[in-house]
């Protein structure tokens, strides 16, 4: 096992223990591992992040403006893994969308501003990205920098959604459409969470982690609720009777009920896709009040409207 | 946007990077090119600059790169005692290549675990008033995040420059590094004039530090990413020439930017590559000489 650098929990996805063996395995959150975790014979993982598989999702809630049009307009894709390369959701018509690049970076990539270049050679409409903490933070200091404007710019962009780099950007991320795991939003206040927040916080400056904890920490919670439901539920402590059992109920969380799907994934996707809005400066504040994290999709969560084409971009 | 306009702007981004490349290097240049110090802890000091420019940024709203100059006087005496450590244990006792590469290895994991168990995995960063910024001349735009470092980088590339040239510590160190004996000969006291360089060339990793988070983020892990990259630069300009790490970041920095518009972005690291290999075939010191 090996600490994971961006959730601060154990994650182990190549320890030869997990092929085969009846453990138990809760994943937090791992967006950019899925394919290869799907490829193996895993009968017994939970993976506490809300849906890995609607990745696309936000390629629609970006693409769905247009549609609405009927218009043709471009789409960039980037990934920072070739193998991992985003495919035009098929919940947007492909005679609507038309891909204009696709490309990949390597995790050594210094600066973007070249790569980010090449995208405003090409006029897009619509940028979507992939990328890890660093590779976000340049990415878009780089296109501010370039002048790129797209009517949407945003995707699986890892990093922003941490209070230190949102407050080192600040208002430039006016705009950007980006996933999430959880935003205190009205529709969002699951019995416990507030709570849990609020003691994570109590202790994370001191502990020198992200003073919000909105991404993590209540996943992290649920994690271990998940896993205590399935000691509790089965009255035993075998693997594989407790991987069955929390295969098979519904598992009240602070983040709200969780039924897993045989794949190990959340049987219905929450992954939340947000919009920054009306950021005003670097202040955590900023970043500490929900309603400049606007939820857009799911509907049902749902806390405010797109804002389309955004000016700051535009 | 033209193609020559798209061209030249790439050029120059090129251009500036590569100057950064070049001051990430510039302190390798002095320990491995000129000391026969593997020190592949180099770009952990850099980074431990970073958390400590980031203090300074914190605490006293200092700006990265001035932040990086006023740490300085700490990581050449760092330098300094650190040598003396490395002389006593390791070089004294013969036993400086493989042994030093490990002591230093050693360094590099007990930095990036110090920095995780004191501050934490999280990622650090500032904001200047030239963060996202760019000035317009003509056709050509240029990131002032980029530029300050660039000119930063050629300053303190240039000083040194100057400094392994016309001054008796400079010049006795290059002799060290030519043949001590007769240095020795000369009244030179090779272990100070190690000492002053091996500080100077930690030195160097104050003001990359300060660079580096202008930059980019930063976390403690991040001095893996840059291992290849300076050692590279160093090897390309050839071992112990400062200008030559300075050219040859430049034409790294040029190679990847202008790799990236015609390819993908991947492929500018294999072309990188391609031109090291090519390097060492054909000129196996580097480009240019000490």
């Amino acid at each position: 096992m090996e600490q994971s650098r961006e959730y601060g929990v154990l994650v182990s996805l190549d320890n030869p223990r997990v092929e085969g063996e009846p453990i138990p395995w809760m994943i937090p959150e791992v967006p950019y591992q899925s394919k290869s975790l799907h490829n193996l014979p895993l009968k017994h993982i939970a993976n506490i992040g809300p849906g890995q598989r609607n990745r696309a999702t936000v390629l629609e809630v970006m693409c769905i403006r247009e549609s609405q049009g009927e218009r043709s307009y471009y789409l960039v894709v980037f990934s920072e893994y070739g193998t991992e390369k985003e495919e035009v959701p098929s919940g947007v018509r492909p005679r609507i969308v038309r891909c204009v690049l696709k490309e990949s970076y390597p995790p050594t990539t210094v600066e973007f501003v070249p790569l980010m270049s090449k995208v405003k050679a090409l006029n897009p409409d619509i940028v979507f990205i992939c990328s890890f903490p660093t590779d976000s933070v340049g990415i878009v200091k780089a296109s501010k920098e370039i002048g790129l404007a797209p009517k949407i710019f945003g995707g699986f962009m890892v990093g922003l959604q941490l209070a230190s780099i949102q407050t080192q950007l600040g208002p430039a991320l006016n705009g950007l459409i980006v996933h999430h795991t959880y935003v205190p939003a009205p529709k969002m206040k699951f019995p416990g969470v507030e709570d849990v927040l609020a003691r994570y916080q109590r202790q994370a400056l001191e502990a020198g982690v992200d003073p919000l904890g909105w991404y993590n920490a209540p996943y992290a919670y649920a994690m271990m609720q998940v896993l205590e439901a399935g000691v509790r539920g089965c009255g035993c402590l075998d693997d594989a009777k407790i991987a069955d059992w929390i295969k098979n109920h519904e598992i009240e969380t602070v983040v709200g009920k969780i039924r897993f799907a045989p794949n190990g994934e959340w049987a219905k996707p929450r992954t939340l896709f947000i919009q920054f809005q009306n950021i005003r400066s670097a202040d955590l504040s900023e970043f500490a009040n929900p309603d400049k994290i606007v939820i857009l999709w799911p509907e049902e969560y749902k806390s405010g409207e797109i804002i389309y084409p955004f000016p700051g971009w535009r | 946007m033209l193609l020559y306009d798209f061209l030249i702007n790439s050029f120059i981004v090129g251009l500036l990077v590569g100057g950064f490349y070049a001051i990430l290097s510039i302190g390798l240049s002095i320990s491995f090119g000129l000391m026969n110090m593997v020190n592949v802890a180099h770009p952990t000091f850099i980074i431990i600059a970073c958390y400590l420019v980031h203090l300074l940024y914190n605490f006293f709203g200092l700006d990265p790169i001035i932040g990086g100059v006023i740490l300085t006087p700490l990581f050449f005496m760092m330098g300094f005692t650190l040598y003396h450590f490395y002389y006593r244990f390791f070089e004294i006792r013969s036993e400086s290549s493989l042994m030093g590469l490990i002591f230093f290895f050693a360094l590099l994991v007990l930095g990036e675990i110090g920095l995780v168990l004191s501050v934490g995995t999280n990622y650090i960063t500032v904001y200047t008033a030239y963060t996202m910024e760019a000035i317009n001349i003509g056709i050509i735009r240029i990131p002032l995040r980029l530029l300050y470092p660039f000119l930063a980088g050629l300053a303190t590339t240039i000083a040194l420059f100057f400094f392994f040239s016309k001054t008796f510590i400079g010049i006795a160190a290059r002799a060290v590094a030519q043949d001590e004996q007769a240095a020795m000969l000369m009244g030179c006291d090779p272990l100070t004039v190690r000492r002053i360089a091996f500080g100077l060339s930690i030195l160097t990793t104050a003001i990359a530090g300060g660079l580096l988070i202008a930059i980019q983020p930063v976390d403690p892990f991040l001095d893996r990413q840059l291992i290849g990259k300076v050692f590279a630069v160093v090897i390309l300009g050839g071992m112990g020439s400062l200008l030559g790490s300075l050219i040859a970041g430049i034409i790294l920095g040029v190679v990847e930017s202008l790799a990236t518009i015609f390819f993908q972005t991947g492929w500018s690291y294999v072309i990188t590559l391609f031109i090291l290999i090519l390097v060492l075939v054909f000129k196996p010191s580097g480009l240019f000489k000490r």
